[in-house]
């Protein structure tokens, strides 16, 4: 079953229509050989009762031909005259009778006078070798036949079949009138003349072969020839056997023939009878062969038209389940299968589209929810910082208050010291303030205050760091392109400025006191936002610093504690915005600070 | 008659500094380093200006100064706070960040 069910219907589809035509051709050829036999038998055995009843009447007639030429031969007063009174005239002028009434050597082996024991008293053969003949066979039973021929109301009887060499001979006894004892027995050869096969031939046609014989099956002869006997069976009878000698079935019919010890046999051979049986089955084998080519090269082509196309949707579908969702079946036809084909097209290009949705979809989130893991991340960092920063940042507040107030005071009163103690005095005032700077930016990150946004203008956001850092930074400038109808956006003003003067003061730091320029770039995006864009001309962020430049406490200045970019990132989300590096890596850096578009500024 | 400030911390280095910087600049300076301290020097000598820590043991600037306020209500007083301006408990009185910005407080307190 497995076996069957794993080949292709290409190779099952014809293999099944050849076995239905095998199987029905053989039925339709058994039964019609059955009953076409039968019906040959019926008839064969119809013409062998119908010939049966022919040849009885001819036997009739030749048996009652015969008694009478037996009997006007007994009759002939010269073989009377003999028998009532011997002599040597008489004798001779019997002889010539009998020689004159016959005997033909073709029909008769001898015609004589006997007397009831069998002794012959009168001879006239008909050649030679006729006594020698004569003699050879058994005479034995010659009372009987004498005792036969005087019961009789015609005066004769006719003996069994006597075979010598090949000649077959009967003898047929007619008493002599009026001499008791006395019999004129004449010896006649089974007709084997030409006379004898033609009616015989007329009667039985070429295919019918007739026996003639003994009923006691002792001598039995074929057209004159002796010949083996029959299978016994009772007189008219069809039945078949298998005649010896000749290894074939016949179908046959036994008679007997009234007056007389013999009996016939009428034999069909049964290849004769079936003969139209094997000719049928001939014609009937050419036609299943026909319909065998014709059925399997039809079911061949039907399944190859099936089959093909189911293959090649099988095929797709395999494709699809692999994941090949763009794979589509070309058939071209506009049947049920053609249809097939497009509702499979049109299916795999919904589970195409669904698995795209999907994938983006997917995408998407896992983007969103690594952007909001980052995000967590990042701030958690930020406010364990914070937490500790606002802690020791108080109290380091104190002793830098205390040493400001110091150099201050020794600034002020040594005002006229030598330079170097001057130029000394100023290293630690500087070195004071950026550690200010550091703490106050440590508490910065504590800061939890809430997000007051307002609307605001970019310009007016840049022109305050602007300020700032003119103030401060003394290493660069930088140039702005800020379109005139660029949308007014809503953010805290402290936040975004914290965030610009952060991106200003490391784009001037990232150049290293080159004369490069940092560019400040804004620009509407289109979907409720505006990207201001800070790009230096500096060496740009390495690959192996590139995923890191958010993380908080990651720097790679000498100087910095890496908070600025994270903080800065923190406060952009916090404003409904963020902070991206759009830059490819070791290229001059660009971030871009995404800030949302005001309601009602377009 | 020169002006008197009383300078109040708890750190005594603070106090010192800054009272040096202060009589530089020529102003009469009073020490004290606590809120209790520096109500009682105010009650006894009358100050002009008052410059006070917030985090001080004992009584804290933001009482110390409601407390002044109560009694001397046109006294001008500056807070110091080594932490950042918004965890201040708002009040009238200003507020400034250590390490100070000097020119801005004598901006703050001489005019």
């Amino acid at each position: 079953m497995g076996v069957i069910s794993r080949r292709s219907i290409r190779t099952k589809a014809p293999l099944a229509a050849v076995a239905l035509i095998l199987l029905v051709v053989a039925t339709l050829s058994t039964a019609s050989i059955v009953v076409l036999r039968r019906t040959l038998h019926e008839h064969a055995a119809e013409r062998l009762r119908a010939l049966t009843d022919q040849l009885g009447e001819t036997f009739r007639a030749n048996m009652a031909a015969s008694r009478v030429r037996t009997t006007g031969i007994a009759s002939r007063p010269e073989i009377a005259a003999y028998l009532g009174k011997p002599s040597a005239d008489s004798e001779a002028a019997a002889r010539a009778a009998l020689i004159a009434v016959g005997p033909q050597p073709e029909l008769s082996l001898a015609i004589e006078v006997r007397d009831v024991s069998g002794r012959v008293l009168l001879g006239a053969p008909a050649n030679p070798d006729a006594a020698t003949l004569i003699g050879q066979a058994d005479t034995s039973d010659f009372r009987a036949l004498a005792d036969a021929a005087a019961a009789s109301e015609t005066g004769t009887a006719f003996g069994k079949l006597r075979q010598s060499g090949d000649i077959i001979f009967y003898p047929a006894a007619a008493r002599v009138p009026g001499q008791v004892g006395a019999f004129v027995v004449n010896w006649r050869r089974i007709g084997n003349t030409a006379q004898a096969r033609t009616q015989l031939a007329k009667i039985l046609g070429s295919e019918a072969a007739f026996f003639f014989g003994n009923g006691d099956s002792t001598v039995w002869s074929e057209l004159g020839q002796p010949a083996l006997p029959p299978a016994a069976a009772p007189p008219g009878q069809v039945f078949e056997f298998t005649r010896q000698g000749r290894d074939e079935t016949v179908i046959a019919v036994r008679g007997l023939i009234e007056g007389t010890p013999w009996a016939y046999s009428l034999e069909f051979p049964s290849h004769v009878v079936e003969a139209p049986a094997r000719a049928f089955m001939w014609t009937m084998s050419s036609i299943a062969a026909g319909c065998l080519i014709v059925g399997g090269l039809a079911a061949w082509w039907l399944s190859r038209r099936v089959a093909a196309p189911i293959e090649t949707l099988t095929n797709a579908a395999d494709a699809i389940a692999a994941g090949r969702t763009e794979e589509r079946v070309q058939l071209s036809r506009a049947d049920e299968l053609g249809r097939l084909g497009a509702s499979f097209n049109a299916m795999a290009g919904e589970v195409e589209t669904v698995r795209r949705h999907l994938e983006d979809a997917v995408e998407k989130r896992t983007g969103e929810l690594r952007s909001a893991q980052e995000s967590l991340a990042r701030r958690e960092k930020l406010a364990l910082i914070g937490h500790l920063a606002s802690g020791v940042g108080h109290e380091i507040r104190n002793p830098l208050g205390v040493m400001a107030n110091a150099v201050y005071y020794l600034e002020t009163v040594q005002a006229d010291a030598s330079p170097q103690v001057l130029q000394y005095l100023g290293i630690l005032r500087q070195q004071i303030q950026l550690c200010a700077k550091i703490v106050n930016d440590l508490l910065d990150l504590s800061r939890a205050t809430p997000v007051n946004r307002e609307r605001v203008g970019v310009d007016r956001l840049l022109n305050e760091v602007d300020v700032r850092l003119q103030r401060t930074e003394t290493r660069g400038a930088f140039v702005a392109d800020i379109p005139p109808d660029l949308p007014a956006v809503v953010v805290d003003p402290v936040h975004a400025g914290q965030v610009l003067d952060n991106l200003l003061s490391n784009a001037l730091q990232a150049m290293n006191g080159s004369p490069g320029t940092v560019r400040v770039r804004a620009r509407a995006t289109g979907d409720g936002f505006v990207h201001v864009e800070v790009s230096d001309s500096g060496p740009g962020i390495s690959q192996e610093h590139f995923s890191k430049v958010f993380e908080p406490l990651f720097t790679t200045k000498a100087r910095g504690i890496g908070l600025g970019l994270a903080l800065s990132k923190s406060l952009a989300q916090a404003n409904g915005g963020d902070l991206t590096l759009v830059s490819a890596p070791n290229q001059s850096a660009t971030f871009a600070f995404i800030l949302p578009v005001a309601e009602g500024s377009a | 008659m020169s002006r008197r400030i009383l300078i109040v911390d708890d750190d005594r280095d603070m106090v010192r500094t800054l009272c040096d910087i202060f009589t530089l600049r020529g102003w009469d300076t009073g020490k004290a380093y606590s809120g209790d301290e520096a109500i009682d020097a105010q009650k006894t000598s009358a100050y002009d200006r008052v410059l006070m820590d917030i985090k001080m043991p004992g009584l804290d600037g933001i009482s110390a100064y409601k407390s002044l306020s109560r009694l001397f209500p046109k006294l001008p007083v500056v807070l110091m706070t080594a932490h950042r301006i918004a965890d201040v408990e708002q009040t009238n009185a200003r507020v400034v960040t250590k390490p100070l910005d000097l020119p801005a407080l004598f901006n703050m307190l001489e005019t």
